[in-house]
């Protein structure tokens, strides 16, 4: 439900699924896990393959950008699926997080 | 008129069961995939505030999902029997939430409105919330 891919100090992180309040905490850790194990400057969220999200993710992501804003990262979004481009719009984060 | 009646534990695994079950109830009416995916997701936020908020300082509680297919328009209606909201005007507004340490948005009701064509919200403290919502299917 997960990948991830370190190329040119850009870790670009592809969640795919469904992403709700039932399983975004294994969402959480993993990604917790990725932000503090490896060396970049750019983070990107690949939300390519997200079949389904709710706003639980948008807590998700934006808990996430607090936390990588702290260590000076830049923070995008590539490529949204319909889905989640409908959520992202809809709770305003691409004012904060822009799309590549 | 077509209608549906389900009760289930409000648990997490049934987050996912609850919002197959009214797009599947829906997807008889032909709507197109994004109506389906509304509804899916607004579905999947009121659940979400019933296990995250009406049940928070219990171990269980039941959600009752009610819906209806009137001349192409879905209604569909959440119960719990759980805390109530106690000022429903805040609950309403975008990012307010009383889960902030939890990572909770704040935006469960700004999606239901938005994904949806109606949000009606009753409630009473220590009775129990019912959110009504419909959807236009064709």
């Amino acid at each position: 439900m997960l990948e991830h891919n370190l190329k040119n100090g850009t870790l670009t992180v592809k969640l795919q699924g469904e992403i709700d309040h039932a399983n975004a905490p294994s969402f959480r850790v993993e990604l917790d896990r990725l932000i503090r194990a490896l060396k970049f400057e750019r983070f990107v969220f690949d939300l390519s393959e997200i079949a389904f999200m709710d706003s639980t993710a948008v807590g998700l992501i934006l808990g996430r950008y607090t936390n990588l804003k702290g260590l000076h990262k830049h923070v995008y979004f590539n490529e949204p699926s319909t889905v989640a481009d409908k959520v992202l719009k809809v709770s305003g984060l691409y004012t904060i997080i822009p799309k590549i | 008129m077509d209608s549906m009646y389900i009760k289930v534990n409000a648990t997490p695994t049934n987050e996912s069961f609850l919002r197959g079950v009214v797009s599947a109830f829906a997807a008889r009416a032909n709507p197109t995939m994004e109506v389906i995916s509304d509804i899916k997701t607004a579905v999947s936020e009121a659940v979400t505030n019933v296990i995250v908020h009406a049940y928070a300082d219990r171990d269980t509680g039941e959600i009752e999902v009610r819906a209806s297919i009137d001349e192409g328009v879905l209604t569909v209606e959440i119960t719990d029997r759980g805390a109530g909201i106690p000022n429903i005007n805040e609950a309403l507004k975008d990012f307010f939430t009383t889960r902030a340490d939890e990572e909770r948005s704040g935006l469960g009701f700004t999606i239901m409105a938005g994904f949806m064509d109606s949000l009606n919200v009753t409630s009473q403290s220590g009775a129990g919330t019912t959110v009504t919502m419909t959807k236009k299917l064709a």
